[in-house]
């Protein structure tokens, strides 16, 4: 059993400060009050010996960015798999806040979809699946660099519009963009300082207005 | 598995079981048609929402998928979610 005495403001900050010195979870230590004073308590965390042999085992639970990569992969290929596809999957990017997995292999209008709906759907699926529990990590699926282009057309969309909306002085509606393809035109057009975006409505009938500045 | 042929109901049998809690109770019924293969997804009480989601948002993308992997086949599917 390990053990340490700490000073804080209350038995739940007490109970992190003391798992965190002992490496451990604060679900898997105990807190015991010793003294109460006018700028907190003096506590005793204890962790038991089960807890350390667990904590111990699960330090590896899948948690890990190599092992969700892992994890993820093998969930796509099986997918795809399971699609009838004949492509594979690799990790293209990974670290803690999102992790990138690239699809390859020939004709792969399928699993893109049109306007990239299936991609979408895939990808959405995937978050949930291999996101189950643990700590999240976004997952971006991608085919063909499909996303590049996309964000590319956005990108060139958005310049089009800008200036029609500068040329003919009234505000100009994009509909039918899904939450991140608004994300590419607004940030697009951020720096222009003739023209202002923004979004309005609600999912799924959210639409970006593109209005020159008066 | 080599590729080639999909498999709707394995695919769906395969992302509803990672999707729910409870993946013993995970039942997939094919049920071909004339025009259509209905495919019939039971799930514990306790995981319909996570195979619903907010306004069938999950239902939807498990819809589009399925539809995917059967364009090939030429074939129609429709995927119930029994409740």
């Amino acid at each position: 059993m390990k053990e340490v005495k700490v000073h804080a403001a209350n038995a739940d900050e007490a109970l992190a400060d003391g798992a965190a010195a002992l490496g451990v979870s604060p679900r898997q230590a105990q807190v015991e009050i010793l003294a109460e004073d006018e700028d907190g308590v003096t506590a005793l965390v204890t962790v038991p010996d089960e807890a350390q042999a667990e904590s111990a085992e699960t330090a590896g639970d899948g948690d890990s960015l190599d092992e969700v990569c892992a994890r993820a992969r093998r969930s796509l290929q099986t997918v795809l798999e399971l699609m009838g596809m004949e492509a594979r999957c690799e990790v293209q990017s990974a670290n803690e806040d999102e992790i990138v997995l690239n699809i390859l292999g020939e004709d792969l209008g399928i699993v893109i979809g049109s306007c990239g709906q299936t991609l979408n759907a895939l990808q959405f699926l995937l978050n949930l699946m291999v996101n189950k529990g643990g700590r999240r990590r976004r997952l971006t699926v991608d085919a063909e660099g499909y996303r590049d282009r996309r964000r590319q057309r956005l990108e060139e969309l958005a310049g089009e519009h800008a200036r029609r909306a500068k040329a003919e002085r009234r505000p100009v509606i994009l509909e039918g963009l899904r939450a991140a393809e608004r994300r590419i035109i607004h940030t697009a057009l951020q720096h222009d300082p003739d023209i202002v975006t923004y979004s309005e409505g609600e999912e799924p009938h959210r639409r970006l207005i593109i209005t020159p500045r008066s | 598995m080599a590729a080639g042929e999909p498999s709707i109901a394995e695919l769906l049998d395969f992302v509803v079981r990672n999707l729910v809690d409870d993946a013993e109770a995970v039942q997939i019924a094919e049920k071909p048609g004339r025009r259509v293969t209905v495919y019939e997804i039971t799930v514990a009480r306790g995981d319909w929402g996570k195979v619903i989601g907010k306004e069938g948002r999950i239902a939807n993308a498990i819809r589009t998928l399925a539809k995917a992997a059967a364009t090939p086949m030429q074939q129609h599917v429709a995927v119930e979610i029994m409740t």
